[in-house]
């Protein structure tokens, strides 16, 4: 455990100083993630400016479950996204190597982008963040700092679940990219906006499915003091363990997949 | 059984080619119910080598033998048969496995691509935990051996081919492997090159008792680094033995070249047959189970005016490219 992690933060080290010397690539892509999320927010407050309030959400709410989103999103992107483009790895055989070191190739995998790459939308993200939570007029305490902390983590480990499930169903199919844009993608759109905006089917596949719902829909309750408006309270508490669960499912899954490898032709 | 280094029996692999169906839908649908054409890549293979033995493993393109290394370091699961490597089944038990074997694929390198070479012998260090007394040592024998020096601080991408096959040859190397795979080691290089990373093999092999299973089309690797050599073709072992004993076993054939006098309109010769002519030089191919050089040549004196001859020796080189060709 402890070596794999020790190799993890070398390879993950090596990695950015590999991507330093690409710095206008990065530079680009922060640039046109801003104006991505300035066009998204725009259209959002359009929307409850129009309408005043969407399914008994005020602007400022669907701003922090916007916000939540983002945040989640911000850590899941510089720990994970590189995941999507994983059939470039089976299809070049590259992954090859990862199989012949004495080291877990899922850490191998995991570690083969640097946070830096993500650094751009984290920053973003926490910004936003803090500015969405000022004005959905949440109050601060230190339980809820705390509460704040276990749904990061527990709603990162939900985006990288699924999209280590991605990166597994590419084993099965050498398809990465097209899961990753046909599933995750309008799934994480969805939960931009409340959730009891949508019909019970879809807030059922958001909760169990593709627990997204966990990521903001039901946490944003907590802050804003109003859990006992949910259905059952209890989920409101759930994110941490749902993360988990959900990762370790991915990651049998990804097992699973990696016995069916058979890397590149020749 | 204590001097066996890899057992294989009877060995498997068929690749399933999933049809591929077009768009997302088309991926879901072939997630579902997939559609498959089969391919047999390697179809009952057995052999065994011994700890110390330095194999060559040959055969035309596509004859399974990368297929039958992947397995054989852990990279892919067969369909059938039993490989032991070691002691240990290495798709099973991976990270075991993986300490004690070395891998080099010619086509492919095993360094980190953006960083200068010495990074990824350091990242490698740590991967294999690699002592440093040992690291320090083989780092300096085989910049020595295999003149790293001069591109240790150049990032992988910007070496020549030359120079990133002996960087992956000596990152092969450094953990002090038992057992070494070489997939294609001199693949594009030249011949000074070439000779260069024949040196080092054998220098490996000889001087630290390193197995080797050496994987090329350049049959002057094999003969000059191996005693065995294992053919094969589709997938199934042809050849298994010393080289020299396939100059002898596939090898019958020599040739005879003459000059005769004057030129002659028609050719023929009992025991043996024209392969070729050039005005007066007459090229002629014979079993030497059937008939002895001597003989041949006497035969044609009675016919022909013979003014020079030469005997070619069958090459390894031809004798591979006719089974190649025409299969055993
Ligand atoms: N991952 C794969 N998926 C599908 N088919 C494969 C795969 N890998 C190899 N094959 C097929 O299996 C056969 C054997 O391939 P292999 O790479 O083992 O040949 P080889 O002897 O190494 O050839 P070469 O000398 O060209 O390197 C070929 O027909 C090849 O197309
Ligand atoms: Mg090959």
């Amino acid at each position: 455990m402890l070596h794999a992690l020790r190799c993890y933060l070398l390879l993950v080290g090596a990695q950015a100083r590999a991507q330093m010397q690409y710095r206008f690539n990065f530079f680009a892509q922060v640039f046109s993630m801003i104006a991505t999320y300035m066009g998204q927010f725009i259209a959002l407050s359009w929307l409850t400016d129009r309408f005043g309030s969407i399914s008994g959400w005020k602007l400022e709410e669907v701003i922090l479950f916007y916000a939540l989103a983002i945040l989640a999103w911000g850590f899941a992107v510089s720990l994970f996204f590189h995941l999507v483009s994983f059939e470039d790895q089976i299809r070049e055989g590259l992954f090859d190597r990862a199989l012949v070191r004495p080291l877990n190739p899922f850490v191998q995998l995991l570690a083969g982008q640097s946070p830096i790459a993500g650094t751009g939308q984290l920053v973003f993200s926490i910004a936003a963040f803090l500015w969405a939570t000022g004005r959905a007029g949440v109050v601060w305490t230190p339980l809820k700092l705390l509460y704040l902390l276990g749904v990061a983590v527990g709603s990162a480990l939900i985006l990288g679940a699924a999209l280590v499930t991605v990166s597994a169903l590419g084993f099965f199919t050498r398809r990465t990219y097209t899961f990753y844009w046909s599933l995750v993608f309008p799934a994480r759109q969805l939960v931009h906006y409340p959730l009891n905006i949508y019909s019970q089917v879809v807030q059922w596949l958001l909760t169990v499915g593709l627990p997204f719902a966990f990521i903001n829909y039901y946490p944003a309750h907590v802050l804003l003091d109003r859990a006992a408006d949910l259905p059952w309270p209890l989920l409101a508490y759930l994110t941490p363990l749902v993360g988990v669960v959900a990762f370790a499912a991915a990651y049998g899954l990804w097992c699973l997949g990696l016995r069916s490898y058979v890397g590149a032709g020749s | 059984m204590e001097d066996v280094m890899i057992t294989v029996e009877n060995l498997r692999k068929e690749f399933k080619i999933l049809r591929r169906r077009p768009g997302f839908l088309g991926t879901l649908r072939s997630l579902l119910s997939p559609e498959y054409e089969v391919r047999t890549a390697v179809d009952g293979i057995s052999f065994t080598i011994r700890r110390g033995e330095l194999v060559g493993y040959i055969g035309p393109n596509g004859a399974g033998k990368s297929t039958t290394i992947k397995i054989l370091t852990g990279i892919m699961v067969p369909t059938s048969g039993r490989v032991v490597v070691d002691g240990l089944v290495p798709y099973e038990r991976r990270v075991e496995n993986a300490r004690r074997i070395g891998v080099v694929f010619g086509q492919r390198t095993q360094l980190w691509w953006d960083l200068p070479t010495i990074d990824s012998f350091e990242l490698l260090r740590h991967i294999y935990r690699i002592p440093a007394g040992v690291y320090k040592q083989n780092l300096e024998l085989f910049t020595d051996l295999l003149g790293l020096g001069e591109f240790l601080n150049t990032p992988v991408r910007q070496l020549s081919l030359g120079q990133r096959m002996r960087a992956d040859l000596a990152a092969a190397l450094l953990h002090n492997p038992r057992l070494v795979y070489l997939d294609e080691p001199t693949i594009g290089l030249d011949v000074v090159a070439k000779e260069r990373i024949r040196r080092f093999i054998k220098e490996i092999n000889r001087e630290r008792g390193v197995t080797i299973i050496l994987t090329t089309h350049d049959m002057q690797d094999i003969e000059k680094l191996c005693e065995r050599m294992i053919l094969i073709d589709h997938g199934r072992v042809v050849y298994d033995g010393p080289v020299e004993e396939v100059k002898r076993r596939f090898g019958q054939h020599r040739i005879l070249v003459v000059d005769l006098e004057g030129a002659p309109e028609e050719v023929s010769v009992e025991g043996a047959e024209v392969i070729r002519r050039e005005n007066g030089r007459v090229w002629l191919r014979f079993n030497r189970d059937e008939i002895s050089a001597a003989q041949l040549i006497h035969r044609v004196g009675q016919r022909y005016n013979i003014v020079d001859l030469t005997l070619e020796e069958p090459e390894i080189e031809g004798i591979i490219a006719r089974i190649y060709e025409e299969g055993v």
